[in-house]
């Protein structure tokens, strides 16, 4: 799980004082996915036409009832 | 990237959930729970250095009542999303000109539950296969539905499923209401029937690049929802919770005992 790290930060008293922290703290990748779509990220990282269409976005639109063109990368 | 067709559920309702934590909380502590509407939040600017009152004022209108209360506190801690939909109902006053309320907006969603039969037809499957088919997701945006989820009761814990009637209940998730002509489209005809349908404010509406509202509006107010904007979802509340709950504790200079236990899934 991609969130797994914090809870070790956290155990060892570590804090975050804006959501942009949070996400670089977890990886390097997480803030700068919070500012492309999802398809370009997907696209950006290989991933075919077919593949973003059907199944990226099948997952942005269940879960957030959101497109991978409207959505950012994080939560997609 | 993660679908599925079943969302994380407590039986009885989600809601036990805080219920319980506020119940264990006011057993263990001598905390007061007030019940009320928050109006508004802001900071106290104290002219007198000597005075001994709170920094923040909380105003909130308790159930049953008329009356709005003042109440000068430490420190606020806001855990409900703030946002244009409720820009009229909650004001927060802070020196943080970063945050603009109006920026922030919802997605609203519709969560419909029916009985019925899938229209199988639709998708050319067998009978048997038929009778497997427990979600349908769909790919096309410009639709007026996002998915189709049968739902079971939380405590079946047989992996078999149960013969499907007419009774079978499905959860259908849409942007906006759905009309018979849509059902229609899902279900045989003549066989389904509306429970319920219910509009909710379900999680943020994400743009890019994203705007992220602040955790700390100023020194003593803090924002655990603002984490939402990064995504939703109940593992990230209950991170946030705890990095609020870290950041006071540090402020306050207390030193925080772990209570809690390690445990792997």
């Amino acid at each position: 799980m991609l969130l797994l790290s914090i809870y070790d930060y956290q155990d060892n008293g570590r804090t975050f004082d804006t959501v942009e922290e949070f996400l670089k703290m977890l990886d390097n990748d997480f803030y700068s996915a919070t500012q492309k779509s999802f398809r370009k990220y997907l696209f950006e990282k290989g991933f075919n036409k077919r593949f973003i269409n059907e199944l990226g976005q099948m997952a942005t639109l269940v879960n957030y009832d959101q497109s991978v063109d409207s959505i950012n990368a994080f939560p997609g | 990237m993660a679908a599925g067709s079943t969302l994380w559920h407590v039986k009885g309702g989600n809601y036990l959930v805080p219920k319980q934590l506020l119940e264990r909380l006011l057993k263990q502590s001598d905390v007061q729970f007030v019940q009320g509407h928050v109006k508004s939040v802001e900071e106290v600017h104290r002219v007198d250095a000597d005075d001994q009152g709170g920094n923040v004022r909380l105003s909130y209108q308790p159930t049953n009542s008329e009356l709005v209360h003042s109440v000068d506190y430490d420190f606020i801690i806001l855990a409900f999303p703030l946002h244009r939909d409720n820009i009229n109902d909650v004001v927060v006053q802070s020196k943080d000109q970063l945050f603009n309320q109006y920026n922030y907006r919802m997605q609203s969603t519709f969560a419909n539950f029916l009985s019925g039969q899938l229209n199988c037809r639709n998708y050319n499957l067998t009978n048997d296969e038929c009778e497997r088919l427990t979600a349908i997701f769909y790919t096309n945006p410009s639709l007026g539905y996002r998915c189709v989820a049968q739902q079971k009761p939380v405590d079946q814990i047989d992996k078999k499923l149960s013969k499907k009637t007419e009774q079978t209940i499905y959860k259908i998730f849409s942007p906006d209401q759905l009309s018979s002509t849509d059902y229609a489209q899902i279900f045989n005809d003549g066989t389904f029937q509306l429970t319920q349908s219910l509009p909710w404010l379900a999680y943020p509406q994400y743009e890019h690049p994203q705007k992220l509202p602040p955790i700390q509006f100023n020194e003593n107010i803090y924002y655990v929802n603002a984490m939402e904007w990064s995504a939703s979802c109940m593992e990230i509340e209950a991170i946030s919770a705890r990095n609020v709950a870290m950041l006071l504790t540090k402020r306050l200079g207390v030193q925080l005992k772990h209570t809690d236990k390690h445990v792997e899934f």
